[in-house]
C-alpha cells in the first residue's frame, strides 16, 4: 500500500456495504473507464474546446469525489462549468490539466498496484 | 407487483454501476443502465417503472431527455441526478415534471432509495386504482346496469355503443327514475375517458348562487368567504367526463356562461384570469322536453342545439313490456341474496298485477315495489295480495282509471286539487285559472 495514498476508499465500501468483491469490481471500472474521459477532455483543452473539457470534467466529479480525491476536489469543481473554465485563463488552466492528469494517473497506478487490478 | 425495472442512465460508468449496485441491493428491482440519452429513449418501449436520469449526458441534456420521456409516457416517474448545484436548472426540471432532483453527493444513493420506496407505493397504490376501476367498468357494461330484452331497449345499447365510440356530446331524456345517471355512467366507464374521472352535477339540487363556482371554481378571494383556490368540476373532470344532471334546470343567466364554456372550450375561474382548457366529455339529462322548454322561453336556444349531440330518450317502464317481470326478478333476487333470504318466484296472479300498472316512478318505483313485496311475503312465492303500490297518484293515473265525460273529468280534476290544497278554493281557483265561483258552485251543488 502507497504511503503518499492519493485515496481514500471509506466512502466507496460504506457506499457498497463493504462488499469487497464490488469494491473491486468497481475500481476496475474506474481504471478502464477514467482514462478514457481524460483523453477527450485533454482533447477539448489541445482544442480550445471549454465546452467539452468542461463535460468531460463534470462527467468525472462524481467518481473522483467517491474515491475522495482530495488533491482534485476543487480543481474539479473550479472547471465542471464552461463559463468558469472561461474565466480561469490559460495559465491557471495549463496547470489545473497538467495536475489532474499527474493525479488521476497517479491514483490508477495506486489502485493497480493495491487491488491487483 | 413483484419486480420494478428502474432505467439508470449516466454517462460515468463508474457511478453508473456503482448506482446499478446499491439499487440492486432490493431483489424486486431490476435496473437497466444506459450511458446516454439516445439509448434510453430507445429503451423506453419496456416501460420502466422509474428513470434516474444524469443531467449532463454527452448527446442530450437532461432536460431533453425528460421532455421526451414525458411525451412519450407522461406517467413515468424521472429522478434527475445532477453535479450541478444549481438552484434555477433543478427548479427548470421540476417544472418540466421530475420527480425530483438530487446533486450527487454523499446522501445521493439514500435518496434515491427512499424516492423509489415512495414511487413504488405510489405505482401499487395507482395499480390498485385501475384495477378498482376496471371493476367499475365491468359493473357497467350495458347488460349489467340497464335490464331488459325489449326492442326499446336493445335499440337504447345500440345507440348507446355510438356514444361510447366517440366523443360527441350525449343528451339524455326520460322520466324519473328511468336511469338516465346510469345511462351516463355506462357510457363513461365503456369509453376511451374511463380512467379519467366521473363527475356528475345535479343541477336542480345545487342552489343557484353556488353552480357557478361549483362548475368552474374560483380563486381566493373571488369573493366573501373564498379562502382557499377551488378547483371546479369541470377541471376536476380533465379528460373525464362531466354529467349534469337536471340541465332543465338550469337558470338562464347560467346557461349563458355553460354555453360560452362550451363554444370556447375553455373557462376562467371566478375573481381569475388564467384560462383553463376544457377537456372533459359532455352528458346532459332531464326529465324535460327541453325542445318545448326552448319554445316557452325556459331554456336558450342556442345552448339546447349546442348540447343536442346525441339524444337518447329513455323508455318509461310501462312501454318496456316484459321487461318489468324481467327487472322485477332481477331486483327479487338481489334483495333476497343482499338480505340472506332464500330467493322467492312470482305467481301469475301477482305478474299480471305488476304488468297491468303503469309506473310513474319507473324502474325507481318497481324496485321499491318488489323489495316491499319480498318482505310482505310468505314461504317462497309472491302473490298479487303481497303487491300494492304506491298512494301517490298522478293526475293522468286517476283520470284514466275509467273512461268519463269532459264534465265529469273537470269535476275529478278540481276534487284532486282541493284535496291536495286543503279546501283552499282560492289557490284551487287560481291554480287551474278558473272563477273561485265554480268551485263554490260545484260544491254548493255537491256535484265535487
Amino acid at each position: 500500500m502507497p504511503d503518499n495514498k492519493l485515496y481514500d476508499l471509506k466512502k466507496l465500501y460504506e457506499m457498497l456495504g463493504d462488499d469487497d468483491e464490488e469494491v473491486k469490481n468497481l475500481l476496475n471500472v474506474f481504471v478502464t473507464t477514467t482514462p478514457v474521459s481524460l483523453q477527450s477532455m485533454n482533447e477539448g483543452y489541445e482544442e480550445d474546446d471549454a465546452k467539452k473539457i468542461a463535460t468531460y470534467a463534470h462527467k468525472m466529479k462524481a467518481s473522483l469525489a467517491i474515491l475522495d480525491i482530495d488533491s482534485l476536489h476543487d480543481i474539479v469543481r473550479k472547471i465542471d462549468k464552461q463559463e468558469k473554465v472561461e474565466d480561469i485563463g490559460q495559465e491557471e488552466l495549463d496547470q489545473i490539466i497538467a495536475t489532474m492528469n499527474q493525479v488521476i494517473n497517479d491514483v490508477i497506478d495506486q489502485l493497480t498496484d493495491e487491488y491487483h487490478l | 407487483m413483484n419486480n420494478f425495472k428502474i432505467f439508470v442512465v449516466e454517462d460515468d460508468p463508474f457511478y453508473g454501476e456503482m448506482l446499478k449496485y446499491h439499487i440492486s441491493l432490493n431483489p424486486d428491482y431490476i435496473v437497466e443502465k444506459f450511458e446516454t440519452g439516445h439509448e434510453c429513449l430507445n429503451n423506453l418501449y419496456k416501460n420502466p417503472d422509474v428513470i434516474s436520469l444524469d443531467y449532463s449526458l454527452p448527446d442530450l441534456s437532461g432536460l431533453e431527455v425528460l421532455k421526451r420521456v414525458k411525451d412519450l409516457n407522461s406517467e413515468i416517474p424521472v429522478i434527475i441526478v445532477s453535479g450541478q448545484e444549481d438552484v434555477s436548472t433543478a427548479v427548470k426540471l421540476l417544472k418540466e415534471g421530475a420527480y425530483d432532483y438530487f446533486v450527487k453527493d454523499d446522501e445521493t444513493k439514500d435518496r434515491i432509495w427512499n424516492a423509489l420506496k415512495n414511487i413504488r407505493e405510489q405505482v401499487k397504490l395507482k395499480q390498485q386504482i385501475d384495477d378498482l376501476k376496471e371493476e367499475i367498468g365491468k359493473k357497467y357494461v350495458f347488460n349489467n346496469i340497464i335490464k331488459g330484452n325489449s326492442k326499446e331497449i336493445k335499440a337504447i345499447f345500440n345507440i348507446m355503443q355510438k356514444a361510447v365510440d366517440t366523443n360527441i356530446t350525449v343528451s339524455i331524456y326520460g322520466e324519473t327514475g328511468t336511469g338516465k345517471d346510469l345511462v351516463a355512467k355506462a357510457i363513461h366507464y365503456n369509453s376511451l375517458r374511463s380512467k379519467f374521472p366521473f363527475i356528475p352535477i345535479n343541477v336542480a339540487a345545487i342552489p343557484k348562487d353556488l353552480i357557478e363556482s361549483e362548475m368552474f371554481g374560483y380563486e381566493k378571494g373571488a369573493f366573501t368567504g373564498a379562502n382557499t383556490r377551488k378547483i371546479g368540476k369541470f377541471e376536476e373532470a380533465g379528460k373525464g367526463t362531466i354529467f349534469l344532471d337536471e340541465i332543465g334546470e338550469m337558470d338562464v343567466n347560467m346557461q349563458a356562461k355553460l354555453l360560452r364554456v362550451l363554444q370556447e372550450r375553455e373557462l376562467t375561474r371566478i375573481g381569475g384570469h388564467a384560462v383553463v382548457k376544457v377537456t372533459a366529455r359532455l352528458i346532459v339529462a332531464t326529465h324535460r322536453d327541453l325542445a318545448e322548454e326552448v319554445k316557452a322561453g325556459n331554456f336558450r336556444q342556442d345552448l339546447y342545439y349546442r348540447l343536442l349531440g346525441l339524444p337518447i330518450t329513455l323508455p318509461p317502464l310501462n312501454e318496456r313490456g316484459n321487461d318489468i317481470l324481467l327487472l322485477a326478478k332481477y331486483f327479487m333476487d338481489a334483495f333476497c341474496d343482499e338480505n340472506n333470504l332464500a330467493r322467492k318466484t312470482l305467481n301469475p296472479l301477482a305478474q299480471d298485477k305488476l304488468l297491468s300498472y303503469s309506473y310513474p316512478g319507473n324502474v325507481r318505483e318497481l324496485k321499491a315495489v318488489i323489495e316491499l313485496a319480498v318482505v310482505m311475503s310468505n314461504g317462497e312465492v309472491i302473490d298479487d295480495t303481497d303487491i300494492s303500490f304506491s298512494n301517490i297518484k298522478n293526475v293522468s293515473d286517476f283520470l284514466l282509471d275509467e273512461e268519463d265525460t269532459l264534465t265529469g273529468y273537470t269535476r275529478k280534476i278540481i276534487a284532486h286539487y282541493l284535496d291536495k290544497y286543503d279546501d283552499n278554493i282560492l289557490k284551487v281557483a287560481k291554480k287551474l285559472d278558473i272563477g273561485k265561483s265554480t268551485i263554490y258552485r260545484l260544491k254548493k251543488n255537491n256535484e265535487i
